[in-house]
């Protein structure tokens, strides 16, 4: 071979990877650790006599209650969920625009495209959202009914403040890839930063910023049901009221109710967003690749979006009004004073981190649960081309229906209930925590990463199979390479959703921070309350810090 | 080097829907071993629909179409191995390493176990190399594949295809997302390719008349799924060629 | 891949839009009102001696929330009647909600358990006391144990010790009957929580507690006597399964307790009505068999005093 000289100027292994390597370690010592917090006793893990009671939750499926009052009710608390939803996405997006206009990095530079002072103010304001970001609805829920007492703006709240601070980013983000030209020949006319980005950025994120708006949207019904669950109305609440007393056919009706809910919400979410998948969404990724400039059903669903933002605000009788009302400025002095400063348990420093720890454990064992699970079922879940081809596909795409749906009852059912159904099974402890965590993760993840697999690129399989390699072949070396980052990239974003969702776990033994707040809500330990708040912030911030880096190594 | 064909297309027509239109009408040539073959028309001419078919990906409605003799409807995975496909868009795998990405053009020999070990490292790395010098990137081989330029990725998919070491190679627009001066670098490796092996043919569809008549032999154009003329490069001009894309646009 | 799906879809979205949109209109049909600041009238006044012209009655739901918001439905239109002031009935999912909401002044009257009725007094200057049932003045809960984990019934306080080393669950946490006074009763048995098998658990709700102990998940429980005799005459429980090993002292429970923004006067008429509830009258018949009563009587807030000691000695009051 002549090119030999040549050939050993290239080193024939490959370049050791340390980040990777270091990463690889690191999630494989924190799984070990994770597991071995939980408790690997085998024999101490399940339950078998509780079986018959866990299976009688699941036959009541087939026989809700279907009484017409019920259904009524049913009904009517559905009207009231979505309302939650649509007010909570509204208020989010408008948190969302401004906030993101605000977190744009170009707002903050001069014409000449230099920074100065301005540079830390955005910084600043990149910390402050971060904040919000990192605090589950149901911890505003629990300080704004507090504020609030019994008002609607109470569930619009919880879900538009830490959407909106999400949503802000996602938006100076996307307003961060606009090419700046336009902007710039504006600014250099004179006009100012605010309005050169109007004119100048925003009309062209703008189907992008749409698209995720309706992402949101899906997740608001998700978290307006957890809500109810803890006392703010609708479906949830309607729901927690027959869990008491383990009414398993009328939670069944709601069940059914909250599952047909989400479905119509999470298929017209992916119809809006169309070719921009809901993984792209998810991980904040660049929409724009595929965005055509009108897109009808886009511009029909925000407008039908707008229209029932009155109906929504009317039907649940929401006043902005009580927000400066006398008695909730009283009431959150109150909290304030009450709260502030943070106060350590009577466990101390060592209370609060094991707290945090298990809290970490919990949020790492179901991830790594969901994850691998959806996964595998992704692919069975995707939809594929030409569903009544063969009676093959017939099969494959029948197969594939009844996945999305068990995957839609696993996003539906709230996390509390799967942990309460989990403890008939399992011993108490974190497991059943995990289980549950991991089973409504599940069924996000596994819609997502369908996604993923539906919109794979084809064309190098196609390629590969074309000279003659394998099905397996295929699979190693076109179809997993493809997914596998993307899996990877989802998974971590869903740790750091997961960490937040920990809080919404208090039921039986699924111990952590959200067991803690639960504990102190009862005595009212207010400034207990704000010290478990600021660690679950905190392992938050860490686990989003982390998360990134690892995204970034691994991309 | 037997005297049969390598490809030959035998009065072959497809439509892709029983209602739509015919997308090649009663298609007919053969190609031999040593033949660079540039396939050229305006866009929905009939170009891919060809090369999908000599892949066997494509049915024909109508017609045979047969690689070595044997016909694509019953080409399996050795028959597939004669054949190294240059798609459009050059589908690589973006999150692999160019070593896997060359090295996935064996996949047609391997079983399961080789298959996964070829992944986690590639076994012949010294073979890969000395491929990707002839395509000009050795000092590649440990990128990953989406980190290249247009043209590099090109380069990849092509040393992918020489790495199979097939027959026939199909390419389909290689050097449309090109510059000039990268295009008829790319050219200039994939005629090489069949200089200086014995029994290999190209068949390229191609956009850039004057690309097709310096590198290939022979021409077919082709139009509304019809054969206009296939004929020597030598005696096809500049001016006819360009007039033929110029009919439907 | 995608793209052919979604034109063949494409009149789906406005479909699914429509629906979307009926489903807003239905719910506006459906008298299943959320709650509303509507009831805050009372709370705004901030002096006691001002008219109040509604009362916002809560309850903290362990019954089936039909008949729950049936018979708090049937005792709101009787007090509205006696009082004549309008009462309007507000479901809770929590305690603690209950006892925030009361904090607030979104509900003025609610019908509390013992240590959530303090907790609430202590939130609130000049909140009382006033009525309770007859048997509240001799509540008591229960230890039921899985007929598996082998503890046998036991006859006083002390025989709780049998309960060291077992794993154990309450009910809800700010629960009297199904958390304060069995942890009070245990810590008199010289049973700390430290010394159960696992960490405590709580099942959140009476029904809950005797769920889990029967699929042996936790081999002993402790709940509210009513409701688990409730059950058992109901034939819901399975006696094979889980058993009663012990039955508590008597202490206060439950009562209404009411916010200062109702006067002297109206509080009287309000306990005069509840006492007035006559088993004989059919309507009131019904209203007392929910709550598990023969009559409602007055009472005062030093009825709960020693609740409050054993809250504060637990923790649970600070």
């Amino acid at each position: 071979m002549t090119a030999a000289p040549l050939a050993s100027a290239v080193s024939t292994s490959p370049p050791a990877r340390w980040g990777r390597r270091f990463w690889w370690i690191f999630g494989a010592v924190l799984v070990a650790y994770s597991a071995q917090r939980a408790g690997l006793d085998l024999g101490r893990l399940f339950n078998t006599r509780g079986f018959s009671q866990f299976s009688d939750f699941f036959e009541a499926m087939f026989r809700p209650d279907l009484s017409w009052d019920f259904v009524k009710l049913a009904i009517g608390e559905a009207g009231v969920t979505l309302g939650f939803a649509i007010l909570g996405t509204a208020l989010s997006v408008l948190i969302g625009i401004f906030g993101g206009v605000l977190l744009t990095e170009r707002v903050w530079l001069n014409v000449a495209g230099t920074s100065g002072a301005s540079h830390w103010v955005w910084r600043t304001l990149r910390g402050l959202f971060a904040i919000p970001r990192a605090m589950h609805e149901v911890v505003f829920g629990l300080v704004l009914v507090n504020i609030l007492g019994l008002d609607p703006l109470v569930a619009v709240l919880a879900i538009g403040i830490p959407f909106g601070a999400v949503t802000a980013k996602v938006f100076a983000e996307l307003l961060d890839e606009v090419p700046p030209d336009a902007e710039q020949t504006l600014r250099a006319a004179g006009a100012g930063r605010f309005s050169a980005l109007m004119f100048g950025a925003i009309p062209h994120a703008m189907s992008d910023i749409l698209s995720y708006g309706f992402y949101r949207f899906e997740c608001a019904i998700r978290s307006a049901a957890v809500l109810g669950l803890v006392g703010a109305g609708g479906l949830g609440f309607q729901l927690a009221l027959s869990f008491q007393t383990l009414r398993y056919n009328e939670m069944w009706t709601l069940l059914w109710a909250l599952i047909i809910l989400s479905g119509i919400a999470d298929r017209w979410s992916s119809l809006v967003r169309r070719r921009r998948n809901a993984a792209s969404v998810e991980m904040h990724a660049s929409l724009s690749t595929s965005a055509p400039a009108k897109d009808p059903v886009l511009r029909t669903s925000a407008v039908l979006f707008l229209l029932a933002i009155p109906v929504a605000w009317w039907r649940l009788d929401v006043s902005a009004a009580s927000l400066w009302s006398g008695r909730a400025r009283r009431l959150s002095t109150e909290l304030w004073r009450d709260a502030f400063p943070p106060a350590l348990g009577d466990d101390g420093w060592r209370g609060l981190l094991g707290d945090t720890v298990d809290t970490l454990a919990l949020a790492v064992l179901s991830m790594v649960l969901a994850w691998s699970i959806a996964s595998v079922v992704a692919f069975i879940a995707s939809r594929i081309e030409n569903p009544w081809g063969s009676p093959a596909n017939i099969v494959r795409s029948m197969v594939g229906t009844f996945t999305r749906l068990v995957l839609l009852i696993a996003r539906a059912v709230p996390p509390p209930v799967w942990a309460f159904l989990m403890v008939f099974i399992l011993k108490p402890g974190l497991w059943p925590g995990v289980v549950a965590l991991a089973i409504y993760n599940l069924g996000v993840l596994g819609r997502l990463q369908a996604e993923v697999v539906e919109n794979l690129d084809d064309r190098p399989g196609r390629a590969l199979r074309a000279s003659g390699a394998s099905a397996f072949g295929v699979a190693n070396f076109a179809t997993l390479p493809a997914v596998s980052g993307r899996f990877t990239a989802l998974g971590l974003y869903r740790w750091e959703v997961a960490i937040r969702e920990t809080v919404t776990l208090s039921v039986v033994g699924a111990a952590g921070l959200g067991r803690t707040i639960r504990d102190q809500a009862v005595r009212f330990d207010y400034d207990g309350i704000l010290a478990s708040i600021v660690a679950l912030v905190l392992i938050t911030l860490f686990v989003d810090a982390i998360s990134s880096s690892i995204r970034r190594t691994i991309r | 080097m037997s005297n049969h064909a390598v490809l030959s297309f035998d009065g072959v027509s497809i439509n892709y829907s029983p209602s739509g239109p015919w997308a090649l009408r009663d298609v007919s040539f053969s190609v031999s071993a040593g033949e660079r073959v540039a396939l050229v028309g305006p866009s929905g001419a009939g170009k891919t629909t060809i090369l999908s078919a000599a892949n066997g990906l494509v049915a024909p409605t109508e017609g045979r179409v047969r690689v070595h003799g044997t016909d694509t409807a019953s080409l399996g995975r050795e028959g597939r191995r004669a054949i190294g496909s240059i798609p459009q868009g050059n589908a690589l795998v973006g999150s692999l390493r160019v070593a896997q990405n060359v090295a996935s053009g064996r996949l047609g020999y391997l079983g399961p176990v080789e298959t996964l070990r070829e992944l986690v490292r590639p076994r012949d790395t010294e073979d890969i190399v000395a491929i990707l010098e002839q395509v000009g990137i050795p000092e590649k081989l440990w990128d990953r594949a989406d980190q290249l330029s247009g043209g590099q990725q090109q380069r990849v998919a092509i040393a992918r295809t020489l790495y199979q070491k097939p027959d026939l190679i199909l390419a389909d627009e290689p050097v449309s997302a090109l510059d000039p001066a990268r295009s008829d670098a790319v050219m200039e490796i994939l005629t090489e390719a069949v200089a200086t092996t014995p029994g290999r043919a190209l068949v390229t569809s191609m956009h850039d008349a004057p690309l097709a008549l310096k590198h290939c032999d022979r021409i077919i154009a082709l139009r509304r799924g019809e054969v206009l003329f296939d004929a020597p490069s030598e005696s096809v001009t500049e001016p006819q060629l360009a007039m033929l894309y110029e009919l439907e646009s | 891949m995608g793209l052919v799906n979604f034109n063949s879809l494409k009149s789906k979205p406005f479909a699914a839009l429509l629906l979307v949109l009926a489903l807003v209109a239905a719910a506006c049909g459906s008298d299943a009102a959320p709650a509303s600041q509507s009831g805050a009238s009372s709370s705004e006044s901030g002096g006691a001696e001002s008219a109040v012209t509604e009362i916002n009655l809560g309850a903290i739901p362990d019954q089936d929330p039909e008949l729950l918001a049936r018979n708090y439905g049937l005792l709101a239109d009787y007090l509205t009647e006696e009082t004549g002031v309008k009462v309007n009935f507000q479901p809770v999912t929590a305690y603690e909600a209950a006892v925030s909401q009361f904090r607030v002044g979104d509900l003025d009257l609610v019908w509390f358990g013992g240590l959530t009725g303090v907790q609430a007094r202590l939130q609130v200057d000049g909140a009382e006391a006033i009525a309770q049932r007859d048997i509240d003045a001799e509540f008591t809960s229960v230890f039921i144990a899985s007929t598996d984990s082998g503890i046998d019934p036991i006859s006083d306080v002390a025989g709780l010790e049998a309960v060291k080393g077992r794993s154990f669950t309450f009910g809800s946490e700010s629960s009297t009957s199904g958390r304060l006074m069995p942890q009070s009763f245990l810590e008199q048995a010289g049973v700390a929580l430290g010394d159960l098998d696992g960490e405590v658990g709580f099942s959140g709700a009476h029904d809950k507690t005797i769920a889990l102990v029967e699929a042996g998940t936790y081999e002993v429980g402790a709940l509210s006597s009513q409701v688990w005799k409730s059950k058992v005459e109901a034939g819901e429980v399975d006696l094979d399964k889980v058993q009663l090993i012990y039955e508590t002292p008597t202490y206060f429970d439950y009562h209404w307790v009411a916010r200062p923004e109702l006067d002297a006067d109206l509080q009287n008429k309000i306990v005069n009505a509840l006492a007035a509830l006559d088993p004989s009258n059919a309507e009131h018949a019904e209203i007392l068999e929910f709550f598990g009563a023969e009559s409602f009587i007055g009472t005062e807030s030093d009825n709960y005093s020693d609740i409050e000691s054993v809250g504060r000695a637990s923790g649970l009051i600070e």
